[in-house]
């Protein structure tokens, strides 16, 4: 059964996650307008992290454990809960707290954006890096949820 | 008042440092696992809060002792490491686990 849950922890993730590569983008030539808008779009990315954090938390809880980790245990594919789901569940709860960050850096420091230039890199790479975090969610979950397929797939056959 | 950079630096660093922790120590230690469990009803959910609570506890504490300033370079720097470190450090965990199982 195709569960809610998971495309929306997934979506609003991955939503999340591309607006700190448009937070980036705007930080690499800023000026105070585009600064105060990377704000804005910082803050919903940290509130679309947030939400999605705690959808997953709800279908990790609730319908995975019953229900999908078993097959995907019992599957020649194992690893893709043992090794994959293990590490994804755990390394999803940086993301929040690095969006924050962000966030309150640019909220609170939007004048020292434009005198330095250092401080500014450092931000854009920060925002890149949870970008990429994003990316590499999706990718894990794109890998447990194939394995869970091919699980599937066998016990059909 | 603003946030002052070099605690969100250190809570950040050492609320993620405690994730791992609880992480690689709850897959060693099933007395521990089930102290988390019994805090909430999962181990998940108990890792997940007491990781909210260890960051705003460091933030408020390192808060008293670090003077205002303006944020520097260094301090992002910091945070992405030791997130990449955290990453790379529970990812290898649980891969070296299931290559010697």
């Amino acid at each position: 059964m195709i569960n809610f849950l998971v495309g929306l922890h997934a979506g609003l993730g991955e939503l999340g996650s591309i607006l700190f590569l448009w937070v980036a983008i705007e930080l690499f030539n800023p000026d105070s307008k585009r600064i105060n808008r990377s704000s804005k779009i910082a803050f919903i990315g940290f509130i679309l992290l947030l939400i999605s954090w705690l959808i997953a938390g709800i279908y990790y809880t609730t319908d995975y454990g019953a229900n999908i980790k078993p097959v995907i245990k019992e599957s020649s594919n194992a690893w893709a809960h043992s090794v994959i789901m293990e590490s994804k569940e755990h390394i999803f709860i940086i993301l929040p707290f690095l969006s924050l960050i962000v966030f309150l850096l640019l909220k609170n420091y939007q004048k020292e954006l434009l005198k330095d230039n250092k401080y500014r890199k450092s931000l854009v790479f920060l925002s890149i890096l949870i970008f990429l975090i994003g990316l590499s969610m999706a990718f894990l979950g794109y890998l447990i949820s194939s394995a869970y397929r091919a699980a599937l797939e066998v016990n059909v056959v | 008042m603003k946030p002052k950079p070099q605690s969100l630096a250190l809570s950040s660093v050492i609320s993620g440092l405690t994730l791992v922790f609880m992480t690689i120590y709850a897959e060693l230690s099933e007395t521990f696992k089930k102290f988390l469990t019994n805090l909430t009803t999962h181990h998940w959910i108990s890792k997940s809060i007491l990781t909210i609570l260890i960051f705003i506890i460091v933030y408020y504490l390192s808060s008293i002792f670090f003077k205002n300033s303006s944020p520097k370079s260094k301090y992002i720097y910091l945070i992405i490491i030791f997130a990449i470190i955290c990453y790379i450090l529970i990812f290898v965990f649980f891969l070296y686990e299931w290559l010697n199982k």
